[in-house]
Parts: C-alpha cells; sequence; structure tokens
C-alpha cells in the first residue's frame, strides 16, 4: 500500500468541514482541515497535499480562496495540487473567477456527498 | 449589531425605522385636510335637500371616498405607531379572547351603528389559555372588524367565532357584505397591490387587511379568506395558543439546524459504507469478468486447438479407408465387410463431428468476424431444398418448400447461414420418419428474416425442449454437455443466429411433429453480439 494521498479541507464553516471529515473518513485518505485562508495557505505549502477543498468567501482571515488558489498554482512546489473550489449557490462569477486563479473544479454549496466521493476517487486514482 | 453602526443590519433599521416617521408625518399631515374636507362635505350635506337626485348621489359618493381617505391616513399613523419603539421581539401575556372582542367592539360600535351593522359573538365556555400579544392581536382584530363593518351593507351582520384546540384557536369573521372575487382572497392581503377599483370595481380596501395579517405574523399567526359568496364573506384567523417570542424561535430553529446537521451528518456516513462496499463488490465484479474472459478465451482456443489436431488423423484416416475401398471390398469376409462399413460410418460422423467443432470454436472465439455480403436468402433455400431433394427421395420423406421468390439480407454471412440451414434440413431428414413432409419456410415478419424447417416426426416433449436448448448453451463447456443426439448441429444453429444479432426457436409437441427455426435481423448482421 502507498502512503495515503492526503487532502485538505479549507473552511470557514465546521459544518462544511465536518460532513466533508465524515464522507471521505476512510483511513484511505489523510484529511487535513484549515479554516481560513492564511492557514489553508501555510498547511498546503507545508503539507504539499493532494487534493484541496477551498471555500472561496472566508471571513477572518486576510486571504479568501481565490488567493489563496491564485498563490499555489503560481508556485512550483504546489502548482500540482488538485484543487476544488467552493461556492455558495447563485454565485455564477464565482465560476469565470475561480477558473481565472488556476482552480481544477468547484462544486456549488450543498453538495452532495456522493458527488464528492466520485470526485475524490476519480481525481486520486 | 450592538456596536458596529455601520453594519448592514444596522444601516437597513435605520432606513426603515426612517421611512416610519415619514409614514406618521404622511399620516397626520393628511389628518388636518381630512378632517377639512369632511366639515365641508357635512356642510354641502345641510345644503343639499334642495338638489337634483343625481347631485345628491354624486355627494354621497364624495362623502364615502373622504370617508376612506380618512381610514387610510388612519392606517398610515397606525402602521408607524406599531413599529416605532417596536423592538425585534414581542412580549407574550395571557388574554382573555372574549373580552378582547369585546373591547374591539366596544371601540367600533359607533361605526358600525352610523352603517347599521350589528354585531354578534360566540367564544365557548371552557377556551383555552393564549398566552400571546395583546396589542397585536387587538390590532389584528380591530382592522378585521372594521373591514367587515366597512364592507357591508345596510342591516348586514358582523359575527365572530372562536374555537379552541390545544395548540391553536381559530377565529372565524363573518359578514354579510358584497363578495370579495376569489382571485382577489389573496392579494387583498398584500399591502402595495394593483388598484383595487380600477381592476374589479369595488372600493379601495385600505391597509387595514395588510396590516392585520402583519400583526398576526408577529404572534405566530395567519388570517386568509375561508370563503366569499353571496352569503357574504368568512375569514379565518389562526393563532398559536403559546405564543414564542423572537428569542425563542430563533433559538429552536438553531436546534433544529444543529439536528439536521447531525442527521446529514449520519446520512453522509452511510452513504460512505455503501459507496466503499459498491466500490469493492465493483471492484470484484470486474476482477470476477476478467477471470471470466481469460477462461473463456481458454476454453474456445483450447476447443480450437484440439478440433484442428483431431481434423488431421482423421482426414488420414478416411484417406485411408477410401484408399482401403478402391483395392475392392469382393475378397472380404461379409462379416469383415460389416466391420468395414461400420468403420468408414464411424469415421465419417466422426470427421463430420470435429468439423462441427472447429466451426463453433471458431465463432466462440471472440476474433472471429461475420463476412458480410447481401445475400438472397430465398436463392440460398432453394439450393439447399434442391441439394437436399435426392437425399428426402432417398428416406421416402416429401420436401416442400414455402418461401418469397426474393428476399434479400443487406448484410449476413452466405457460408454460415447455409451450414445452419443445412444442419435444420439433415435434423429433420434424419428424425422424420418415412413416410412424412419437411417443409423448409422462408419468411420476413417486422424487420427479421426467419427460416424454419418443419418436419412431421415424432415432436419433442416440454420437458426436454428445455434441456434441448440448455444443451446449446452447454457447447461452452462440451464436457458437461448431457443431451445426445442432435450432435453439435443445432449448437452451430445458435452460434450462427446470435453472431448475426438473431435467435433460434423450437415449436413441438409429441406426435406432432417439430420446427426448428432461427431469424436474422434484416438491418444487417449484429456481429458485435457478446456470445460469453
Amino acid at each position: 500500500m502507498n502512503t495515503p494521498k492526503k487532502i485538505l479541507i479549507v473552511d470557514d464553516q465546521p459544518e462544511v468541514r465536518e460532513l466533508v471529515l465524515v464522507t471521505l473518513e476512510e483511513g484511505t485518505y489523510q484529511l487535513l482541515t484549515a479554516e481560513n485562508g492564511d492557514q489553508a495557505l501555510a498547511m498546503a505549502t507545508r503539507e504539499l497535499p493532494d487534493l484541496m477543498l477551498l471555500d472561496i468567501q472566508m471571513p477572518g482571515g486576510q486571504l479568501d480562496g481565490l488567493q489563496v488558489c491564485r498563490q499555489l498554482k503560481s508556485s512550483l512546489p504546489t502548482r500540482d495540487i488538485y484543487i476544488i473550489m467552493l461556492t455558495a449557490k447563485g454565485q455564477d462569477w464565482d465560476r469565470r473567477l475561480g477558473h481565472e486563479a488556476g482552480a481544477d473544479d468547484y462544486f456549488v454549496k450543498p453538495f452532495s456527498p456522493l458527488e464528492l466521493m466520485l470526485k475524490v476517487d476519480e481525481v486520486l486514482q | 449589531m450592538n456596536e458596529a453602526d455601520n453594519s448592514p443590519g444596522a444601516r437597513s433599521s435605520d432606513e426603515s425605522s426612517s421611512a416610519i416617521g415619514y409614514l406618521a408625518m404622511a399620516g397626520s399631515a393628511l389628518q388636518a385636510p381630512i378632517v377639512e374636507l369632511r366639515q365641508q362635505i357635512d356642510a354641502l350635506k345641510l345644503a343639499s335637500a334642495s338638489w337634483a337626485p343625481e347631485q345628491r348621489s354624486h355627494l354621497a359618493a364624495l362623502a364615502t371616498t373622504g370617508r376612506q381617505i380618512d381610514q387610510v391616513a388612519h392606517d398610515l399613523l397606525h402602521v408607524a405607531r406599531a413599529y416605532e419603539g417596536r423592538g425585534a421581539s414581542v412580549p407574550g401575556e395571557d388574554i382573555d379572547i372574549a373580552t378582547l372582542v369585546d373591547s374591539v367592539f366596544a371601540e367600533l360600535r359607533p361605526l358600525a351603528d352610523e352603517c347599521l351593522v350589528t354585531f354578534q359573538v360566540y367564544v365557548p365556555e371552557a377556551f383555552p389559555a393564549v398566552h400571546s400579544n395583546e396589542a397585536a392581536l387587538y390590532a389584528a382584530l380591530y382592522h378585521l372588524v372594521l373591514n367587515a363593518i366597512m364592507f357591508n351593507l345596510p342591516g348586514g351582520l358582523v359575527r365572530v367565532e372562536a374555537l379552541g384546540e390545544p395548540s391553536s384557536i381559530t377565529i372565524h369573521i363573518m359578514d354579510t357584505g358584497t363578495s370579495i372575487p376569489q382571485a382577489e382572497w389573496e392579494t387583498i392581503f398584500e399591502a402595495i397591490r394593483p388598484h383595487d377599483s380600477a381592476v374589479t370595481g369595488s372600493h379601495s380596501r385600505g391597509l387595514g387587511l395588510p396590516i392585520a395579517r402583519r400583526e398576526l405574523a408577529q404572534v405566530g399567526g395567519s388570517v386568509e379568506v375561508a370563503q366569499s359568496g353571496r352569503a357574504g364573506t368568512v375569514l379565518r384567523i389562526r393563532i398559536p395558543t403559546q405564543f414564542k417570542d423572537a428569542e425563542t424561535r430563533l433559538a429552536e430553529m438553531q436546534n433544529d439546524l444543529e439536528s439536521k446537521h447531525r442527521q446529514s451528518l449520519a446520512y453522509a456516513y452511510d452513504l460512505r459504507q455503501v459507496y466503499r462496499r459498491f466500490r469493492t463488490l465493483n471492484s470484484e465484479l470486474e476482477n470476477a469478468n476478467q477471470r471470466l474472459e481469460e477462461t473463456n478465451r481458454i476454453k474456445s482456443n483450447f476447443l480450437a486447438i484440439v478440433s484442428h489436431e483431431l481434423r488431421s488423423p482423421f482426414a488420414t484416416l478416411e484417406m485411408a479407408i477410401q484408399l482401403f475401398a478402391r483395392y475392392g471390398l469382393e475378397a472380404l469376409l461379409p462379416e469383415q465387410r460389416e466391420l468395414y462399413e461400420q468403420i468408414a460410418g464411424g469415421t465419417h460422423q466422426a470427421r463430420h463431428m470435429v468439423d462441427h467443432l472447429l466451426k463453433a470454436a471458431d465463432l466462440l472465439s471472440r476474433e472471429s468476424e461475420l463476412r458480410p455480403e447481401p445475400v438472397d436468402v430465398a436463392m440460398l433455400v432453394q439450393e439447399s431444398a434442391v441439394a437436399a431433394m435426392s437425399l428426402a427421395e432417398g428416406r421416402g420423406l416429401c420436401l416442400n418448400v414455402d418461401s418469397p421468390h426474393r428476399l434479400v439480407v443487406p448484410a449476413v454471412d452466405r457460408q454460415l447461414v447455409t451450414d445452419a440451414l443445412w444442419q435444420l434440413i439433415d435434423n429433420a431428414l434424419k428424425f422424420t420418419p418415412a413416410p412424412g413432409d419437411v417443409l423448409i419456410r422462408l419468411s420476413q415478419v417486422e424487420g427479421r428474416v426467419v427460416i424454419e424447417v418443419a418436419d412431421t416426426g415424432p415432436g419433442i416433449p416440454l420437458a426436454q425442449q428445455g434441456t434441448l436448448w440448455a444443451a446449446f448453451s452447454q457447447l461452452i463447456d462440451p464436457i458437461q454437455r448431457g443431451t445426445e443426439g442432435f450432435g453439435l448441429g443445432l449448437a452451430l444453429v445458435r452460434l450462427v443466429a446470435l453472431k448475426h444479432g438473431g435467435n433460434v426457436h423450437l415449436q413441438s409437441e409429441p406426435g406432432k411433429g417439430s420446427v426448428f427455426g432461427f431469424w436474422l435481423p434484416l438491418s444487417g448482421a449484429g456481429s458485435d453480439y457478446a456470445l460469453t
């Protein structure tokens, strides 16, 4: 068995983090969480996760999700982290901005746990 | 919101409080001119005794409009007062509904007398205690009863009935006034709405009904039109007996959200288990499928190799037998000659079977492709019949053909279809006792070409028909093949049909002969049909 793949979950809402943890927790993956953009950037740079779920809007830190994404994608060691942006419902502009920031995919909240599992398996296969 | 004055919430509350201020100003500013107006109208009334009836009715209309304007101004003031200084939370208290209704009636009595409307009230003795907000309920009842008076007819009735249930009370307010068109049952409760009179010709209803609805909403209640017709209108009010203030409701909502969140976590957990199980099963299935495919491939390869290897010794054997016969059999003793015939017949049969095996192996292997071409199947049937004619005559059987003159199928493998048909004819001739009939039938049914061979043989019992068909599939495992007698011929027929995207069929009854048949799709060969 290879070393478990790392997934970093970044969202300011504890409910969302909890839901993602419960959905993916299996021993198959190593799950990390962060509550704001600054934490996310630091942890991503240190831990180099394989996949990141990144909320766009996070009050409380200096950086929002898009900025974190942009910084990670423009730096060589973190460029290959697969980043899935989490956007709130009805924010069409998020999609374009996320794409411009280099995000690989996006989920609209509330998203289905099954969709998440399928996506994660697909990406980390 | 407690300290940050520039937060959006604080700003919007500022805006709405200044809007309420303007509302109050407009309401009170309107009062003086309205009083003036009504005084003028009253003065005109005194002078109107000598007027023409037409003029007097205009004046009466003016008076009504004046009163409505007065009412709207009152409503504005009421709204302003109701919202001024009222916080987000409305306090609750114990209320006696009968007393409340009485005090509403007392206040509106003068107006009711003026409009020649009488009041009735019914509140049962044992009425549940209502814990709610008195000011809100009073305002709601006041406006609803006021509305019922204003839209009543002279001599009309306004009746208030209360019904108590453990968790809520219902109050019906009935009037005997003009009906409300059903299209307006909801819109009359909306504060901003298209101008009523322009749409329906009825009088404007003012702001009373929207106010009542808002007040009731404050205490978790509601009001709606229960019915309206020629007998009048019934408004239904519902009020929960246990009023919850905003903080309690918020706390409850948070609890509710919390438990929903827990629930969704539990679902996510279950889903994860099911999903993982599904993934495991799926990959097991994929592995099993791969193994199965591999096994099948090995089997058909084995079949092909074995049959191929058997072919040449049998060919040698047959050749030797033919050469043996060429030297003449006259020198043999009759017993020897009998043995020779058996050897020759058995060898021929065995060779035939090996040929079948080879063909079957070829058909079973994935690599084997059909060689499709346009074929006139009618012609093919005729040719096969001609070839079988002498054989049939030799066995005392009558061979007939029922076929159209021409039936071209765009893409079939001529050799395979010929083989398949020959198998059916050969079987029929073999198993039908003389004298008997064998009929080759070709027809076209709904996009299918159906080829059948009917005989007058002994027929096959239903129970054996099943095993007969099962025997076809057992070809894949020839060692376990149970049914003997039909050889591999029928299995070949089925493989040919399947390979073309068609299938085989059998109709038979003991004593009534059999019909063996197969069909091919007219549209062309479905060579991608999976045979595994």
